[in-house]
């Protein structure tokens, strides 16, 4: 009961581009069966995209409007003490570098989703919809694989960063934090492109994505 | 025979003196010595990493030799950061590097080795002096002004002496030195002039305040591979490199004064009476110290310090020469 | 190994052509190249490494910030009334508004060090009008994107910071040398965009307004520009005062913005929620060029092309006027692929000493490998300009825009030969 309502509210809350993720197997196996199992697994596969898109805006919130507003103020006030009463904040600029790294890598998920990343499209017109379509599934198995292999060493990393006790120089935050941050962002770029690499329609860049953020 | 492949990176570019007599020369030697046996391939000016990731570059074999700085990882180091203490080492360059080098193997080793690393050699930069566009002339003319410094020991200093610490990247620095988002900076000379905060700066206060280790590590299991014979070749190179780089540091300080004075800086040495007031406003650092680390290493903080103290006097006595013809120390490997 | 940095270079075209994104194609040619130079534990190492030190670089916190400056001002509606002011004044003028854009990005070079942050701010203040002006978008897109090069040339600039430590070139002279040859490219673009505005009216809009437009109508309409104006003299003042360092400046842009907003109350809460999600998605997708860019740099390093190429023009034993021509065409080749830095790190350690043997002034020299580098930011397949002009113009292919870089191209390659010719041009205002 409660999941199903959860269910609606999440469906109710995700981008209307979300069907378009069903990957194409289920797609394929929902036309030959019966219509039972067609709803059922169709609201399976939502009920999974919507809590990836929600997983990757929830990431991409935090990074817009709070780490980016957070350095506008550290350094604005910095700035302003360190001018006014030679009083500068220590550690604001560091505090500010590292929340430039987890701005970046928590904005990644929703880079991919949102297609903002630049491609050519010299070709495209050209292409007809099958290679075009390959094109964009070799783009996702690319995203796929670097965001694994960012995974994998993330892991690698932090061991090693736990045996020197890695820390930022001013302020001693432990640096396998950012790392774990950035294994998450990776984590949840390698399953959309994964979702995506098999999509019916896998498109990696959308044109439209300048004006709808959202 | 097989010869074995070595890459040799480095932070300052092919045309700095460092690279061109310290570590060209190194790598002329290791080549030489060990009769072609050891093929060098050589890349200066951060191409393969930056200075910050040396000890990630040479512990994961990115390079097999680099500069790796306990700066660069503050909080990975302890004891290490006893040589950054202020007024701790001689005032010659050749006699400091043998400080430190004399007590690396009891007290640094563990915690320089623990990054999965070995020690190739230890260096020093000089010791920092401060530049500024406001004139400084004594002690007391330090009060109140921004300067740039960097790191946890160098802005401690800055705070203790009176002035304002200001955190900035050595790429902003030149822009704010000049606009006067900072009235100075503390570096040793030799380096002002590389940065070229020469051009902006107009008063050199020559404090001798405190120096920064700049050891260069080598790749553990590159060097564990190496046949004994090469082991001994790269001990010597490395011995001659240490040197080399104390006496480039001279010469690269003399030829930043004579900068300084054709370019109409006034330069001026810290008098006694400075001196002993600076040590007197820093020396909580010393008790900070052996307070923060008492306990945390294998080794003793408080010996330590007094084992430095001990070095320092015994080496600030002897002459460069006297100091050169010294075996080397045991057991840096 | 050579061979391999060749090689990498044609693959590499070959995937942006397709349509494979820029940033991913440079990540995925780098971290295969140093698997193979390498190993594959230490291209992930550097994988990391990488990740690591160009997102938490403090100078790259200027473009987020400066990207949200832009669309800040465009939203509060002050961007409309700088060209109306501007088609007041130039309209009668060929191609007025593009001229003026020319300018302002003349101007916002003296507050900002980065060529990337210049040609966004201004582009998404700039082309919005532009487009509601009747400006044909290629010659909009390709302007904005040649002018926002500009600045690096006019002090303050990172990358002459970083060729001065490079070379041991006083800063200083190379700020000064920046002045004359960036206005020379700002007036030479001008003199560009009033030549193509001639042959072809209709990409400017077609119609000028000097006729209708009275002197009076002109001296109110400077009123209308004074809270920009004010703005711009505030991050002027503050940078020259030495309140803040240009990477700073650009907090206070936004700063600036948000303030005059509040003020006359025309920058909705919605305007600011968007201007800051989309701040964050464009530098994360620089973030991941930059990061590609770095990858495949440190790959290239490793293979010794560079090198190569290098013995080559050594082996030549070229004269003056031949040397930069042959390192001019290696530059273009070079900068269809590499970025400014990317370019320096590799280049400038063995091409330097030649050139100060063959008796070109450092600081001449400095310059001139800024204006090639600068080209290599509006030409195909990897022109981070271009891109950030497509992230505000997404209607415009991204090949137009290419192709309205082209006659800036053009002018810049002339004014290098200017500059072989007449090494006074830079050099004037140093000795
Ligand atoms: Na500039
Ligand atoms: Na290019």
């Amino acid at each position: 009961m409660r999941k199903s309502r959860l269910c609606r509210r999440l469906k109710a809350s995700a981008d209307p581009a979300l069907l378009r993720d069903l990957p194409s197997p289920a797609v394929r196996y929902v036309r030959s069966a019966g219509g039972h199992i067609k709803k059922s697994n169709l609201e399976r596969s939502y009920f999974a995209m919507a809590i990836l898109h929600s997983l990757s805006k929830a990431l991409f919130y935090l990074s817009a409007f709070v780490c980016v507003p957070v350095i506008l103020v550290v350094l604005f006030i910095d700035v302003t003490l360190r001018y006014l009463f030679s009083a500068p904040i220590e550690g604001a600029q560091e505090l500010a570098s590292l929340l430039l790294f987890l701005s970046l890598t928590l904005a990644l998920p929703e880079s991919w989703l949102s297609g903002v990343h630049i491609r050519a499209d010299f070709l495209s017109p050209m292409l007809s919809p099958r290679v075009a379509d390959l094109l964009d599934r070799i783009s996702w198995f690319l995203v796929a694989v670097f965001s694994v292999l960012v995974v994998i060493q993330c892991w690698k990393d932090a061991q090693f960063m736990l045996l020197i006790n890695e820390s930022s120089a001013e302020l001693a935050i432990p640096i396998v934090w950012l790392r774990a941050v950035l294994a998450l962002a990776c984590a949840v770029s390698a399953v959309i492109a994964v979702v995506r690499l098999i999509a019916k329609r896998p498109q990696i860049s959308r044109p439209d994505s300048a004006e709808t953020v959202e | 025979q097989d010869t074995i492949d070595m890459k040799v990176s480095y932070n300052q570019p092919a045309s700095s003196a460092a690279w061109q007599d310290v570590m060209q020369s190194f790598v002329d030697e290791l080549e030489e010595k060990s009769e072609g046996r050891i093929k060098i391939t050589t890349y200066p000016g951060e191409v393969l990493h930056s200075v910050g990731d040396g000890f990630k570059a040479a512990a994961s074999g990115i390079t097999d030799l680099t500069s790796a700085w306990p700066i660069y990882l503050t909080n990975s180091f302890e004891l290490f950061h006893a040589t950054q203490l202020p007024l701790a080492l001689p005032d010659s360059n050749v006699a400091a590097v043998r400080v430190i080098d004399e007590l690396y193997p009891k007290y640094f080793k563990a915690e320089y080795e623990k990054l999965g690393i070995k020690l190739a050699f230890n260096a020093a930069t000089p010791q920092y002096d401060i530049l500024t566009t406001k004139p400084v002339e004594s002690l007391a003319d330090l009060k109140g002004l921004k300067l740039r410094a960097t790191g946890g020991g160098l802005t401690e200093i800055v705070e203790r002496l009176g002035a304002v610490p200001v955190s900035m990247t050595i790429s902003d620095a030149y822009t704010a030195f000049q606009q006067g988002v900072v009235d100075g900076i503390i570096l040793a000379t030799a380096d002002m002039v590389a940065y070229r905060l020469h051009e902006v700066g107009k008063y050199n206060y020559r404090l001798g305040v405190t120096r920064v280790a700049i050891p260069q590590a080598v790749n553990r299991k590159f060097y564990e591979d190496l046949p004994d014979d090469l082991k001994m070749v790269l001990s010597e190179a490395s011995a001659n490199a240490s040197v080399n780089y104390s006496e480039m540091y001279n010469r690269l300080t003399d030829k930043a004064l004579e900068t300084m004075e054709a370019e109409g800086i006034t330069t001026t040495v810290a008098s006694d009476d400075d001196i002993a007031t600076a040590n007197e406003l820093l020396a909580p650092m010393w008790d900070n110290f052996v307070a923060a680390n008492e306990g945390n290493s294998t080794a003793s903080a408080e010996v330590l310090t007094a084992d430095m103290r001990a070095l320092t006097e015994k080496f600030s006595a002897m002459s460069d020469e006297e100091i050169k013809a010294l075996p080397p120390v045991e057991g840096l490997r | 190994m050579m061979i391999l940095g060749y090689l990498s270079f044609l693959v590499l075209i070959v995937l942006i052509v397709l349509g494979i994104p820029i940033g991913l194609s440079l990540i995925a040619i780098g971290v295969v190249g140093l698997v193979l130079v390498g190993e594959v534990s230490t291209a992930m190492t550097q994988t990391t490494i990488v990740l690591w030190s160009e997102g938490t670089k403090f100078i790259l916190i200027a473009l987020p910030f400066y990207i949200m400056m832009g669309n800040l001002v465009y939203r509060t509606g002050i961007a409309r009334n700088i060209f109306m002011t501007a088609s007041y004044w130039l309209g009668w003028l060929p191609g007025g508004l593009a001229i003026a854009s020319v300018f302002a990005c003349a101007g916002f070079g003296a507050v900002s060090g980065s060529s990337t942050a210049t040609a966004r701010t201004m582009g998404a203040i700039v082309i919005p009008e532009m487009r509601r002006h009747g400006y044909s978008m290629q010659l909009a897109s390709g302007v904005l994107s040649s002018s926002g090069t500009l600045g690096i040339l006019i002090p303050p600039s990172i990358i002459l910071i970083f060729y001065g430590l490079m070379t041991e070139t006083s800063i200083g002279d190379l700020f000064v040398a920046g002045i004359i040859p960036g206005l020379c490219i700002a007036v030479l673009f001008s003199v560009i965009v009033m030549a193509s505005a001639m042959i072809w009216p209709e990409s400017a809009g077609g119609k000028t307004v000097a006729a209708t437009v009275s002197w009076r109508e002109r001296f109110v309409s400077l009123l209308s520009v004074l809270p920009v104006l004010a703005i711009f003299a505030f991050i002027l003042a503050g940078l020259y005062l030495g309140v803040f360092t240009p990477t700073e400046a650009a907090v206070f842009g936004v700063v600036a913005v948000l303030v005059y907003g509040a003020i006359a109350r025309n920058l909705p809460i919605a305007a600011i929620r968007d201007a800051l999600l989309d701040s964050v998605l464009t530098t994360a997708m620089l973030y991941l060029i930059i990061v590609g860019g770095t990858l495949y740099t440190r790959f290239l390093a490793q293979t010794g092309m560079i090198a190569d190429l290098e013995n080559l023009v050594i082996a030549m034993d070229l004269s003056y006027f031949s040397f930069i021509l042959v390192i001019t065409l290696i530059y273009l080749a070079l900068g269809c692929v590499l970025d400014l830095f990317g370019m320096l790190i590799l280049t400038v350690p063995i091409l330097f000493p030649i050139a100060t043997q063959l008796g070109i002034d450092p600081v001449w020299f400095g310059i001139y490998i800024v204006v090639v580098a600068e080209v290599g930011l509006i030409t195909p397949p990897v022109g981070v300009n271009v891109y950030v002009i497509y992230a505000v113009a997404k209607d415009v292919p991204l090949g137009r825009i290419f192709l309205g870089c082209v006659p800036f191209v053009l002018g810049m390659l002339f004014f290098i030969a200017c500059m072989a010719v007449f090494p006074e041009i830079v050099l004037t205002l140093v000795h």
